[in-house]
């Protein structure tokens, strides 16, 4: 027996990658403020383990929560490994956005999210773009709920401060083209 | 705007910004997946042994090891991490030896927001079990923050580089050695850009040391820390340090008992919470 296998069949693991792996992509992106490299790091890293667990997947009762998970861990961990400290953002715009573009607001709000630090950009992440609640995401990030609820205003505070009063028209343009 | 109306455009804005990256090939993405999977499955049936982190006034800190430990029922071996604090003199040893490798121009930050942590430098946590110890300190130079890390690596069985981004494809084996030791990985140049110095060397046993330096410090600064004479210090005097776990922290295992092969303290585990334990 090859002792890099898993104990179970591992067929059906392309399929679940197929499945759920643009949606972990898109995750990781927002985790590491567009750092697509450093993105697909992260979702590799996360199937790797996702895939050492695949043959005790019966005790998994959510594969693709649980690969979320592991993905935001995975982030939080490798940031803290890395030494990765939350470092100015260079090319952050000092005055609020206009009406520039789509492609340079989300650049502007990429630039945004990486003043956050690691977990507060996890919190919003979790909770705005995955749309867990406040109690799932405090199980996922191991913080208690009131944590998850204190780092959340906080961190939307600070977005608030850097992007400024641009970052509502930017929603509703956004939310606008969405309903398109 | 009420805070509800913000939360809720923020997700769309959330959303919208998501959606604008294209995911990379699935089929490519799968088959490096698969590759650090059964990498780490393999990693994790070999037994490890945990060593001592760095300790600093009198602080003591972790080291990792993947331990195969038996099912009680069905006599598989799942896999669970141990963390230990070692004894003082380890840390201090490693503490001594790593500021040492430092420019005089380094003035450490205060760490924050990690577990296992003390004044000054922080360390990594136990999560990949890619590395058996590590530390890392923070700190600024010529206005810029400057991170410094040093993991003890368990080496991949096939030989190869052990790395956090095989997906990179850069890094680069060499066999140009340092104070005797082979040095396995010179740099890391992910698609042109630096993204940090590393280097790694083997120690025996299974093991290397890397180190990992940002980007954002001058080359020169490199030179410095790879002073060879430091090397050699830190890298003889490692292996008379390497000692039982006094404080075991076990996470990711269902139902395992884990015996300390050194002392036979066994500590129990139930599906997949931490525990942590303290020698008395």
């Amino acid at each position: 027996m090859n002792d890099a296998q898993p104990a179970a069949d591992t067929e059906d693991f392309p399929v679940f990658v197929a499945a759920q792996g643009a949606q972990l992509y898109r995750t990781a992106c927002l985790l590491t403020g567009g750092d697509t490299h450093l993105a697909e790091d992260l979702v590799q890293e996360t199937l790797g383990r996702v895939y050492a667990k695949w043959g005790q997947r019966r005790r998994i009762e959510n594969p693709a929560g649980y690969a979320q998970t592991t993905l935001v861990n995975t982030f939080i961990s490798m940031r803290r490994r890395k030494s990765n400290s939350e470092r100015p953002a260079e090319h952050l715009r000092d005055t609020p956005v206009d009406d520039a573009g789509d492609v340079e607001l989300r650049l502007t709000l990429l630039d945004a999210l990486r003043r956050l630090t690691e977990l507060d950009r996890a919190v919003l992440v979790l909770r705005f773009w995955e749309d867990r609640s406040v109690q799932e995401t405090a199980a996922a990030l191991k913080l208690s709920s009131g944590a998850v609820r204190s780092r959340c205003l906080r961190a939307l505070a600070r977005l608030r401060e850097l992007l400024g009063a641009d970052f509502i028209e930017f929603a509703e343009d956004s939310r606008n083209q969405g309903s398109r | 705007m009420t805070m509800n109306d913000e939360q809720l455009r923020l997700s769309v804005v959330l959303r919208e910004t998501a959606q604008s990256f294209d995911p990379p090939d699935l089929d490519v993405l799968c088959e490096n997946a698969v590759h650090r999977g059964r990498r780490t499955i393999v990693r994790r049936r070999a037994v490890g042994v945990g060593i001592g982190m760095l300790a600093m006034a009198g602080v003591a800190l972790g080291a990792t090891a993947a331990v195969t430990v038996s099912h009680p029922a069905t006599g598989l071996g799942p896999t669970v991490t141990v963390v230990t604090t070692s004894k003082a003199g380890l840390g201090e040893y490693l503490a001594t030896s790593f500021m040492a490798l430092l420019p005089a121009g380094i003035k450490l930050l205060p760490s924050y927001d990690a577990p296992l942590q003390g004044e000054g430098y922080r360390v990594g946590g136990p999560s990949t079990g890619d590395w058996v110890a590590s530390a890392s300190v923070l700190g600024t130079y010529q206005g810029k923050n400057a991170s410094f890390d040093l993991e003890l690596v368990q080496q991949a069985t096939d030989g190869s580089c052990m790395t956090s981004t095989p997906s990179a494809n850069s890094y680069a084996c060499t066999t140009s050695t340092l104070d005797g030791h082979r040095l396995l990985t010179e740099k890391t140049i992910r698609s042109g850009v630096p993204v940090s110095w590393r280097y790694s060397w083997n120690v025996g046993g299974g093991k290397a040391v890397e180190l990992t330096l940002n980007r954002d410090l001058p080359e020169s600064v490199v030179a410095k820390v790879l002073t060879a004479s430091a090397w050699t210090s830190v890298l003889r005097g490692l292996p008379a340090y390497v000692d039982c776990p006094s404080l075991v922290q076990i996470t990711g295992a269902a139902d395992v008992v884990w015996k300390c092969p050194t002392t036979g303290k066994t500590y129990p585990t139930k599906s997949n919470d931490m525990y942590i334990y303290q020698s008395s």
